[in-house]
């Protein structure tokens, strides 16, 4: 389960919500940028971010991350990666000093690990639609592309619980297609996901 | 409509970038002179130092000028070692260890702000390094020694043991850059937001490509050493070198094979332009303020990328 208590949305609002594991939330904040931020650990705000047992709040985003907390903000840097699929890998964490040992030496046994999560990136790639975009520079990727690689770097790290940031700067067939997927991997994963919209001024009013 | 290609360009070109590769190894031997088995052991040494500056100026995008602290740890460690009567696998191994530590204490102050801060602290350990701790070491001279039944006195033996060590350091950077620690350092050089949200602890990824890299920097002062037998002069330590050898990635680029292209290019220099003193140095510094004042992003992954899908 996923429990946000007390962030701050970035436009003076307060958020409280709970997601069970396999449910799929929606909440329609001020700044949703903001608070996808807080919640990964990487922007300003307080209050409490717990995941299962695991309490998050005041940790590091890499320790949100390993704890199987992904957050997608819908949007890379630019010099994100030199391809898509670098930035998918991203999500294929670090297996350790000895793992790591074992790739510089180039054996056999790290070869076919870096060929499993290569394969796994691409299956996933696919399943996603972004297998056109697989070999493109970061930099000449359209939005959508770049929406669907943040998605998948976060699903490539097998998470517990998905906070999505909506790509509403995308075409209405773009976001339906991308909410579709995250709906089929939630329950096909059992993932706890919260999708963060942005509030129209009349629903802030 | 298949494109249908009248050449297999691909094929082409990877089998160039071997030959390149077999002609740059070769040459000393198709020149057979002793210069000339230096001058390749002085080239490999050159491919650690590029592959050293690769994980840090390549992967980390920082200004990083610690290499000569590392070089002089692990030339001072190996010519310990060895005139103490030990082996050389130990005595590599050492230079190793000293230029891992050297150069994680480098950044190690650094780490609030490093891309930052690092130059500056870097610039410090190398001062400190060539002006104060050298001056007061004093280390004498060895003799090559013998490593598995291969006795390393002769100029021919060692440029192969070099060749040796210089092609297992750039594997090991080669095999790493496409391993989740490159990947994550690569994203904590140039999108450290994205690369904290997906696992990367920044201050521990900075830690340890520093570590790598002195451990590169720190075999090459071995093998420095070993060629001079002894401690090596004390201008291949100094902070105008540190500045001087960082065309070696800026001149060849992020990837791996920067370090290869980036070293031939500098240690090819004084060939060139023999009779010149101080002709490295120079073309070296030129080239570092030429790339700074121009958005050259390397032979490998700017020019010659540029050029093959060119062709």
């Amino acid at each position: 389960m996923l429990r946000l208590d007390g962030l701050e949305d970035g436009a003076g609002g307060v958020v409280h919500v709970e997601v069970a594991a396999g449910a799929h939330a929606v909440i329609a904040v001020g700044d949703p940028d903001a608070l996808a931020r807080c919640v990964a650990g990487v922007g300003p705000g307080h209050g409490g971010v717990r995941l299962g047992e695991s309490v998050l709040t005041g940790a590091s985003a890499a320790r949100r991350w390993q704890a199987g907390l992904a957050v997608v903000l819908s949007a890379l840097p630019e010099d994100a990666g030199p391809s898509i699929l670098d930035v998918i890998l991203l999500g294929d964490g670090s297996r350790g000093r000895w793992e790591t040992l074992a790739a510089a030496l180039g054996t056999r046994r790290a070869h076919g690990r870096s060929a499993d999560a290569e394969a796994a990136a691409r299956a996933l790639a696919g399943r996603i639609g972004l297998a056109p975009w697989l070999d493109t520079p970061v930099t000449a990727a359209p939005p959508h592309a770049r929406a669907s690689a943040d998605l998948a770097r976060a699903l490539s790290g097998t998470p517990k619980a998905l906070v999505w940031r909506r790509p509403e700067w995308l075409r209405p067939v773009e976001i339906r297609s991308l909410a579709a997927f995250v709906q089929d991997e939630a329950r096909r994963l059992g993932l706890a996901v919260l999708e963060v919209r942005e509030a129209t001024p009349l629903a802030r009013r | 409509m298949r494109r249908v290609a009248l050449l297999p360009l691909r094929r082409v070109r990877e089998r160039g970038r071997l030959v390149v590769l077999v002609a740059a190894a070769v040459w000393p031997f198709l020149l057979d002179s002793p210069a000339a088995h230096r001058r390749g052991t002085e080239l490999a040494a050159l491919v650690l130092i590029g592959a050293a500056l690769t994980v840090t100026v390549g992967w980390l995008r920082v200004l990083a000028l610690h290499v000569p602290a590392t070089l002089a740890g692990g030339a001072a460690a190996t010519t310990a070692v060895l005139g103490a009567g030990q082996s050389l696998p130990l005595g590599l191994l050492t230079a190793m260890v000293v230029g891992a530590v050297l150069s994680t204490l480098t950044v190690a102050p650094a780490l609030s702000r490093p891309r930052v801060r690092a130059p500056l602290t870097t610039l410090v350990a190398v001062v400190a390094v060539w002006g104060w701790v050298l001056p007061s070491v004093r280390l004498g001279a060895f003799a090559r020694p013998v490593v598995v039944g291969v006795d390393l006195a002769g100029d021919r033996a060692l440029y192969l043991a070099a060749l040796g060590l210089a092609a297992l350091g750039w594997r090991a950077v080669a095999n790493l850059h496409v391993a989740p620690f490159g990947r994550r350092a690569r994203a904590v050089g140039t999108a450290p937001e994205l690369a904290s949200m997906s696992g990367a602890e920044p201050r521990r990824v900075w830690l340890s490509t520093f570590a790598l890299s002195g451990a590169l920097g720190g075999a090459a002062g071995a093998v420095l050493a070993v060629l001079a037998q002894g401690m090596p002069q004390a201008v291949v330590f100094s902070p105008v070198n540190a500045i001087a050898l960082l065309a070696i990635p800026l001149l060849g680029g992020r990837e791996p094979e920067g370090a290869i292209v980036g070293a031939l290019a500098l240690g090819m220099a004084p060939l060139l332009l023999r009779g010149l003193p101080e002709a490295q140095l120079l073309m070296a510094t030129a080239l570092v303020v030429l790339i700074a004042c121009t958005r050259f992003r390397g032979l490998v992954d700017g020019g010659l990328a540029r050029l093959g899908r060119a062709v």
